[in-house]
């Protein structure tokens, strides 16, 4: 462990699906907003929660219009972590996995989202205080 | 011994091995080790009081404590006043706290 302020997260939840995604970025907010410095790997679906051609729509079937509907985008939420992080002085390192993202075309990540391998996984988990796994089923 | 926290996001109403789950924290509490659940999403509706979801009530009757996201709860509109005899609500920041304090962090 070279940094004990160090909390390393590794999900696979795709943007849109399930209750996970909304828990993994409360946890990474949590662990910010306490001064850690946090890695993501994220692998399979969840390489595309940073995907940057994410768009706002509107909502026929709710009479909205885009910006009535505001639709929630998870690049947004992923950009808002990194700023917090550096607004706050601790480090968020978020991780897609190379493979995942080419099986999706998924390559047009946000700024400040590097892409990665499982090897860098194994390097963040090594080097942090802890690792977390949520895996899908 | 380590201390372990176990993470359960579905429970058994919604997962067939969440008993599965919750009988490895008892039995690693049984062998000594500190063993906490956190519920969270739905897991936390057997959470209720008078609800039969397997594994969980025996997890409590074990003496493992048992903790319920407060967010997961708000948005189920459920309170703590409403919760089985010994499952406290807890905040996220318990999962955070568990891994800095090196923990073994398992989420199911």
């Amino acid at each position: 462990m070279n940094n004990p302020k160090g909390l390393t997260f590794a999900f696979m939840e795709p943007p849109f699906e399930s209750a996970r995604g909304t828990t993994m970025f409360r946890l990474i907010s949590e662990a910010i907003r306490g001064g850690y410095d946090v890695n993501v790997f994220a692998y399979e679906g969840a390489v595309l929660m940073p995907f940057a051609p994410q768009k706002q729509h509107a909502n026929a079937v709710h009479g909205r219009n885009e910006a009535e509907e505001n639709h929630p985008l998870p690049k947004d939420w992923v950009a808002a972590l990194l700023a917090e992080a550096g607004r706050r002085g601790t480090k968020l390192d978020w991780v897609n996995c190379g493979l995942c993202v080419d099986e999706r075309g998924a390559g047009e990540a946000i700024a400040g989202v590097r892409r990665g391998s499982p090897a860098d996984f194994w390097k963040m988990a090594a080097e942090s205080r802890n690792t977390l796994v949520i895996g899908t089923h | 011994m380590s201390n372990y926290l176990f993470i359960e996001s579905r429970g058994a109403f919604e997962s067939a091995t969440a008993p599965a789950f919750f009988s490895l924290a008892r039995d690693l509490a049984q062998q000594g080790s500190k063993v906490e659940i956190f519920l969270v999403q739905n897991g936390v509706m057997p959470a209720r009081a008078g609800a039969k979801a397997d594994g969980l009530s025996s997890a409590i009757q074990s003496g493992i404590a048992v903790l319920a996201d407060e967010f997961s709860l708000k948005e189920r509109a459920l309170s703590a006043g409403q919760l089985m005899k010994g499952i406290k609500p807890a905040a996220i920041g318990t999962v955070i706290d568990r891994m800095a304090d090196g923990w073994k962090v398992i989420w199911h």
